[in-house]
């Protein structure tokens, strides 16, 4: 049910304007990520993945072209193969309920899941969690960007130990929404 | 066609951030805010009650009260300074010197902006203490750089003189202030003082070149007072019969008009403000309304984190600065760890330039923190910042800065070269520039970001602004390098020698934590203002109708002949 969600997860346009993407097709794809920018009335906006984003760019607007409100910028699918051979998620957790939603490091770094040494983590297992709720922070080169739910929901499981390293892309919690 | 198309920016905070860290922000920026209001309120005060009784008793009114009867009812002033002096003791004074004895502030009075320097009669008589002349000299920098009409309340006993050797014969000592009088004359800049008491010395001095000045029937203005004669000369008198308004007035005609009290001196202030040119604002508003920006600016407080190391949306901060929260960013697709980009603040164009936080993808590059220089960054704010003065827009500078990217690669690329365009184009910047330490203000990235000494015409700091070179760790690190491994972990296995190294990094690095305290700086001039989050927006609607209020003194373009124009052209992809 999910891979088939995944599979067709669709980038649309949020304005009119003209498209001048920042990948190619076949590129690995992560939140947070810029993947083109919209120009419009000589200001371009940049169109960032969204949360929830994953898998490969497997299908892209032509760089230069003009859009309509809600035409499609991206297609995001998984491993860059076709759109009718489903492909099973390679970080899926096969004991999770299918309902699930990863949330993932935006950056390489080291997770830290309390806001300082000597106080309480941010959130447990079991946590209802606000939208935007910070869950935890990832920081590389003494910056420290907050790990923030996409959505409300329960989080069901923390991926990775306090100061751990993580990559980009990595699922660092799920969430049931 | 040139135009500028400004777009949406900003969300609603719960959009944002989760009910947590609002909560817990907020918690953290109000005790900050009541500690500083707490300050400010003492710095109010003066001396005291019993001070405020003297004043009265001699049936003048007391310098606060001046101001309120001189600006327009209901207005609201924006100090400078008010913490200079903060904490410092002074050797012959049992009390401390609030506010350096002295307000500067912009008000305004008949819908101008004026600056306002008037001394505080509730402390030593309006004595000027070791950085009185600095902060007055400042206020009047602010005033010649935006042509802004100065009023002088002054009620001065002259210099503290058990700490005269500060404050008389360095560059920027007392008598600066005169040449400071002089140089605004010179630009044409109007000068009005009121006198109101004792005005001694350099209190004498002090309205003498203002265009008009009208003296009360309890001021007067000598070189030196009764005490010092009678000690000289051995003669008696008093100062009233040496320089009141019998003599200034009337034989040396020192002084214009002579008027009964304080109330009759204030009237007659307003009136002459009055007959000044009115505001241009309204003109180069180009028949747009002042809009406040959709999102409040109370917000700020919200989402500005507790911990300096984390990142926030800076475009959600200036969506809480600007007009209706529309802005238009010059220049996205590059050098994207800075937005650069041109507003409206009380409906009049701003440029603003900040730094974005976090990790920030740059195209063609990959992934790098935020906070700080790259080259693609430094280019395009010197590109930017040349732009505004190429067409006369204000340059609103918004810090959050770490410094340079050091490194191999930043030598290789020759930022030394980047940064000092930069600096050049900033020194050499003929718009009025405001800067905003929004919150790290370090290194070398706090001068190219055009920091104190690189002239805005005002700098504020928030309740969280950390200037320093570098942070306390990082500069225990540097200063105990030599004792430390590959890892900067300590590279000895005495333990007596390694506890000491230990104990030498934490008091280094607290120490440093200290020094960066913004009311410190404040105290030490190195900031003009401490500001509330949630009150910047109001403060910056002051500087920049400030900075488009005189006509004619300094380059306006009307926004369809903007070079930002052809920036957009030329950088535009095909």
């Amino acid at each position: 049910m999910r891979e088939a969600v995944r599979q067709e997860l669709e980038l649309k346009a949020p304005s009119v304007g003209r498209w001048w993407p920042s990948i190619a097709q076949g590129t690995p794809l992560i939140p947070g990520q810029l993947l083109g920018m919209l120009e419009r009335a000589g200001r371009e906006l940049p169109i960032m993945a969204p949360a929830g984003s994953g898998g490969v760019a497997v299908e892209l607007l032509a760089s230069g072209a003009w859009v309509a409100f809600g035409e499609v910028l991206v297609t995001m699918g998984e491993g860059g193969g076709s759109l009718s051979a489903p492909v099973a998620r390679p970080d899926r957790e096969p004991d999770l309920p299918d309902e699930v939603e990863p949330i993932r490091a935006d950056t390489d770094g080291t997770l830290y899941l309390r806001p300082a040494p000597d106080k309480p983590p941010f959130a447990q297992v079991g946590d209802r969690l606000a939208p935007q709720a910070t869950v935890g922070l990832v920081e590389v080169m003494k910056t420290f960007t907050p790990v923030r739910a996409p959505m409300a929901g329960e989080l069901v499981r923390i991926c990775v130990d306090d100061g751990g390293a993580v990559e980009a892309g990595a699922v660092l919690f799920w969430i049931r929404p | 066609m040139a135009r500028v198309h400004l777009h949406p920016i900003g969300d609603e905070l719960q959009q944002v951030l989760g009910p947590d860290d609002i909560a817990q922000n907020r918690a953290y920026h109000d005790e900050l805010d009541a500690a500083l209001a707490k300050k400010h309120q003492t710095v109010r005060e003066g001396w005291g009650p019993k001070y405020v009784e003297r004043v009265h008793a001699k049936g003048k009114m007391t310098t606060w009260e001046r101001i309120q009867a001189l600006i327009d009812p209901g207005s609201q002033i924006f100090e400078v300074g008010s913490l200079v002096n903060w904490g410092r003791d002074f050797a012959g004074s049992r009390r401390q010197a609030p506010g350096a004895g002295v307000v500067t502030c912009f008000a305004k009075v008949h819908d101008r902006w004026v600056v306002v320097i008037a001394n505080d009669n509730t402390v030593a008589s309006g004595a000027w203490w070791p950085q009185t002349p600095e902060k007055i000299q400042r206020a009047q920098e602010m005033a010649l750089r935006l042509r802004l009409p100065v009023v002088y309340l002054v009620d001065c006993s002259g210099l503290f003189l058990p700490e005269q050797s500060r404050s008389f014969a360095g560059a920027r000592g007392a008598g600066h202030i005169f040449k400071q009088n002089a140089r605004l004359a010179d630009h044409g800049v109007a000068q009005i003082a009121g006198v109101f008491g004792d005005c001694i010395a350099g209190g004498g001095y002090m309205p003498l070149i203002s265009d008009r000045v009208y003296m009360t029937e309890s001021a007067y203005m000598v070189i030196a007072g009764a005490a010092l004669i009678q000690g000289a000369k051995s003669q008696k008198l008093t100062s009233l019969s040496i320089g009141g308004p019998e003599v200034h007035v009337h034989q040396s005609r020192c002084a214009d008009e002579r008027v009964p009290d304080d109330p009759t001196a204030l009237r007659c202030i307003r009136d002459e403000v009055a007959r000044l040119p009115s505001s241009g604002a309204d003109f180069y508003r180009h028949g747009v309304q002042p809009a406040e920006p959709r999102f409040p600016a109370t917000d700020l407080r919200a989402l500005l984190p507790t911990d300096f190391r984390q990142g926030y949306a800076i475009e959600q901060v200036i969506a809480r600065l600007v007009d209706d929260s529309l802005f238009h960013e010059v220049l996205p697709g590059l050098g994207r760890e800075m937005l650069t980009g041109v507003a409206r603040i009380s409906g009049l164009w701003v440029g603003l330039i900040a730094n974005r936080q976090g990790i920030v993808e740059e195209p063609g590059v990959g992934k790098r923190p935020g906070g700080a220089l790259y080259r693609e960054g430094i280019a395009k704010i010197s590109t930017f910042s040349r732009a505004c003065g190429e067409d006369g827009i204000p340059v609103l500078w918004l810090q959050d800065i770490s410094g340079f990217d050091i490194g191999v690669q930043a030598e290789r690329q020759g930022l030394l070269g980047y940064g000092s365009s930069l600096i050049y184009a900033n020194s050499t910047q003929p718009s009025p520039m405001f800067t905003v330490l929004l919150r790290k203000a370090s290194g070398a990235g706090y001068y190219a970001m055009s920091g104190l000494p690189y002239d805005p015409v005002v700098q504020l700091s928030t309740p969280i602004t950390r200037q320093a070179v570098m942070e306390g760790r990082t500069l225990a690190i540097a200063a105990f390098n030599s004792k430390l491994d590959d890892d900067f972990q300590i590279a000895t296995d005495d333990p007596q020698e390694r506890a000491a190294i230990e104990q030498g990094m934490a008091e280094t690095a607290s120490r440093i934590e200290a020094d960066m305290d913004p009311v410190d700086a404040a105290s030490r001039m190195d900031t003009d203002q401490v500001v509330p989050l949630a009150e910047l927006r109001a403060y910056l609607s002051c500087l920049i109708e400030a900075s488009w209020q005189s006509a004619g003194y300094r380059r306006t373009k009307n926004p369809r002949i903007w070079s930002i124009h052809d920036l957009e052209v030329l950088c535009a992809r095909r």
